[in-house]
């Protein structure tokens, strides 16, 4: 009796459910937004496109409203845009926005802003686009704007690279004028990173009540590195998105993640293993988005070490590569090889496969030959009878690039031992100097000076082996100089290949980005910075 | 209740005789069963490279993921490598690393043991064993994780865990067969007639502690093993390419759904290897038992 009245209980709960989920009506009010660049007087397409399709798709009965859920491997700690990450998570989820962003394509287009004119070399002003509001209603004005990038300045370490070199002034309530200390200073793309997303200074942001941002979705409850609640801002200032409420989850554990793909329980889910791919081959109800990312696999080598410092060696190392079977080996096959560092930047293609053209292990051989490195009857070579040998040292999922670089440069005579272990090992290893290589996925998307002069100039942060080159030095300062922007890219390309050729880091391929994303979700734009573009109005769920 | 139910019972009568000595020799069966399995297990591991001609360490891309099948009964792991040669080598780290440090600590935990039984009484004895107290209340894994933590990850390193850890189940045991041993009149007469501490200690108190703590030690192994395949498949063990249980499981569970042979090799092994130090433990606590002697009423 008590079984039969719990499964009347259920169905009624169920019929209820349903109906529920039917009144989600179709969004068609998913509008055209029109934006131009005004970076050298030349127009550009937003990606309207997408929004378009929306409005589309919104008039299908299938889709509009409905609730989207996203699953990611992180979400933020806190609610204030200049806490650490905070603001890319924001970004992501469609919470907050910047003057600028990056397309797939990899063009920066207006966001907040309307347009951006190069004055001279050193001067630029912005028009910010008229009715954009804060989710309070109040405008986004010049004085809002300043005073956001003046507190991220501030209070975010992390946006010191895109705003230190700015000066912010109003020209009027519309308009900003941003002064470069350097010429040249591509000032669209500074101000279109996360670091630099435009909220209301005036408010707390310690609360969903407090925070104000500008999305398309505002945040309705929030549980630190758990979930995040939001619904659709029915004052946006541009296509009203058609979804009406996303839930967004941390799930830490990679294979939680994959069967909360495989189940249909989330929409998107971010960073799945490349290991799981199979999983996913004969499934029709999710698909993986495999766009690599604009960040190269890199080995980092300690040029302070005896063996290493000579670049012979180091070369040797960079032909005993084959960077075809890393790929399958390491990345499923989720990746294309990339011999130098710039490689997995769209924007510099032609970088992929420079120098480095092919695997070559005899190449390798000889100069290792050349090097004084004489191989031993233990296949392992040796010089004043010391053995060739290092420590690699990996973390994160990169233990199996690890293994197969340890077998590869094993081959050429190389012994190499790894050590996978927490990130923290691999820091402190490197404060000590006790270390002799590690891998590490710097992003090579940026400005180019900023880009090059992090991993290569002497005083680099991401400099870790210590690389000083006077020709890369020379280079580097006449890229500083440049003033057009033909000699920059020739000049870029030049130093990317004179790294490459000499090898103080070893660049293997682009880091695979899976995204598992269901097919009831349509508009899904694959991006080469995916951890900042998931959501945007162009999203429409098909009924389940 | 008639007289032949209560046989099994220790106050049985004579009539109950034949059934308790089948029962007893079931036992046996056990512990002959469990050196039976570890011997051949043995011969498996240590004949490893008479029963497959594959290199574990060797990698070859393009037969990886390969299921189990004449040329590779194992199938192969994701960089091409024979699944059973890596099993059978790798059972030799699993099996050396655990007896290293199954010695160490047996080693370590005899002489405190035994040192502080001696010393029974006085503020060394005291110590030792607060010593031992603070120790059995510390969580083993987190151990290992400061260990990995300051000196890096290694086997090496595992094993220096794991001593320091495991010495104190040998070290308690030995101690109360020492304060057992002290009452009797064999050690007494032998500290009256002049003999040195360490006299005392190796021809006294050894030889009764080593039956039951080489009991325990095999007991012990089984766990031994368990803690340092689950280390390493945490990371903190075996580093690449060694061929460790554990690490074999680790590497294994990322192609779980799509190649389980992976996982075969490792976990029967370690399923058979424990299930056999098991029943060689209990049967040698069955046959050394004072309470199931014969002729023990």
């Amino acid at each position: 009796m008590r079984k039969g009245f719990m499964l009347l209980l259920l169905v009624v709960i169920f019929t209820l459910s349903a109906c529920a989920s039917s009144d989600n009506e179709p969004n068609g009010n998913a509008g055209n937004a029109q934006y131009s660049a005004g970076s050298d007087n030349q127009e550009a397409e937003a990606d309207a496109g997408a929004a378009n399709d929306a409005e589309a798709q919104g008039e299908d009965a299938a889709s509009g409203g409905g609730e989207l859920i996203v699953v990611d491997q992180n979400i933020a700690a806190s609610l204030d845009p200049v806490q650490p990450l905070t603001s890319s998570y924001l970004r992501k989820i469609g919470a907050a926005e910047a003057l600028f962003k990056v397309n797939a394509a990899g063009e920066t287009v207006p966001e907040l802003a309307e347009e951006a004119t190069q004055v001279d070399p050193t001067t630029w002003e912005i028009r910010l686009r008229p009715g954009a509001t804060f989710w309070s209603g109040a405008a986004v004005d010049a004085d809002a704007v300043i005073a956001s990038l003046e507190r991220s300045r501030a209070n975010d370490a992390q946006a010191q690279p895109f705003l230190a070199e700015l000066t912010l002034e109003k020209v009027d309530a519309a308009t900003l004028r941003v002064t470069t200390s350097r010429a040249q200073l591509p000032v669209p793309l500074n101000l279109s990173y996360y670091q630099t997303v435009i909220h209301n200074a005036g408010q707390a942001h310690d609360s969903v009540e407090t925070m104000d941002l500008t999305g398309m979705y505002r945040v309705t409850a929030f549980t630190p590195k758990q979930s995040m609640e939001l619904a659709r801002n029915e004052h946006y200032w541009g296509a009203a998105p058609a979804i009406e409420r996303i839930v967004y989850e941390e799930v830490a554990d990679e294979q939680t993640r994959v069967l909360s793909a495989l189940s249909g329980r989330s929409h998107v889910v971010y960073q799945i293993p490349v290991t799981s791919m199979p999983q996913f081959e004969s499934r029709e109800d999710v698909e993986i988005s495999a766009e690599p990312a604009a960040n190269t696999q890199t080995v980092y080598l300690n040029l302070s070490r005896p063996q290493l410092a000579d670049v012979q060696v180091r070369q040797a190392l960079a032909w005993g590569v084959d960077r075809e079977e890393l790929v399958i080996a390491a990345a499923e096959g989720q990746s294309t090889p990339v011999t130098t560092w710039l490689g997995s930047n769209p924007a510099f293609a032609e970088a992929k496969n420079a120098v480095y053209s092919a695997y070559d292990p005899d190449q390798a051989g000889a100069l290792l030959d050349d090097a004084g490195w004489m191989l031993g009857e233990d296949g392992i070579r040796y010089k004043d009878g010391e053995p060739l040998q290092l420590r690699l040292m990996t973390w994160g999922q990169d233990q199996a690039l690890g293994e197969a670089l340890q077998s590869q440069w094993g081959r050429i005579g190389v012994q190499v031992e790894v050590q996978h272990g927490d990130y923290s090992l691999i820091q402190t290893a490197r404060e000590s100097g006790d270390w002799d290589a590690s891998i590490e996925a710097w992003s090579t998307f940026g400005e180019e000076l900023t880009l090059l002069q992090g991993q290569y100039a002497p005083e680099g942060s991401g400099n870790y082996g210590g690389y000083n080159d006077e020709e890369t030095n020379a280079l580097l300062a006449q890229l500083a100089e440049a003033a057009d922007q033909q000699s920059r890219r020739e000049l870029t390309l030049q130093i990317n290949t004179r790294v490459a050729e000499q090898a103080p880091v070893i660049s293997l391929y682009p880091r695979p980005q899976l995204t598992a994303v269901s097919t009831a979700l349509q508009g899904f734009e694959p991006h080469f910075r995916q951890f900042e573009h998931i959501v945007h109005a162009g999203l429409t769920l098909a009924a389940r | 209740m008639t007289q032949s139910d209560g046989a099994t019972g220790p106050l049985a009568g004579p009539a109950a005789a034949p059934r308790r000595i089948r029962i007893r020799a079931g036992r046996h069966a056990g512990l002959i069963g469990g050196c039976i399995l570890l011997g051949l297990l043995a011969l498996l591991i240590f004949g490893a490279s008479f029963i497959t001609p594959y290199d574990p360490l060797e990698q070859r891309i393009a037969e990886r993921l390969q299921p189990p099948g004449l040329e590779h009964p194992l199938g192969t792991d994701r960089f091409g490598r024979d699944v059973l040669a890596r099993t059978l080598h790798g059972g030799q780290y699993t099996l050396i690393a655990s007896a290293a440090a199954l010695g160490g600590a047996l080693g370590i935990g005899l002489l405190i043991g035994l040192g502080a039984g001696m010393m029974h009484g006085t503020w060394i004895d005291a110590l030792l064993m607060r010593i031992i107290d603070v120790l059995m209340s510390f969580p083993f894994m987190v151990l290992a994780l400061v260990v990995a933590a300051l000196l890096g990850t290694s086997l090496l390193h595992l094993l220096l865990a794991v001593v320091a850890v495991w010495w104190v189940a040998f070290a308690r045991l030995a101690r109360s067969v020492a304060l057992q041993a002290r009452q009797e009149t064999s050690y007494a007469a032998a500290r009256v007639l002049g003999a040195s501490r360490i006299a005392l200690l190796v021809k006294e108190l050894l030889p009764r502690a080593l039956g039951p703590v080489l009991i325990l030690a095999t007991f012990e192994l089984g766990s031994l093993i368990l803690s340092i395949a689950a280390l390493s498949f945490l990371g903190l063990g075996a580093q690449p390419p060694a061929p460790e249980w554990g690490s074999m499981l680790a590497d294994g569970r990322a192609h779980m759904l799509q190649a389980p042979h992976i996982l075969a090799g490792p976990a029967l092994f370690i399923v058979l290897t424990v299930l056999a130090f098991n029943l060689i433990g209990e049967g040698l606590r069955d046959r050394l038992d004072p309470y199931e002697q014969p002729g023990w009423q």
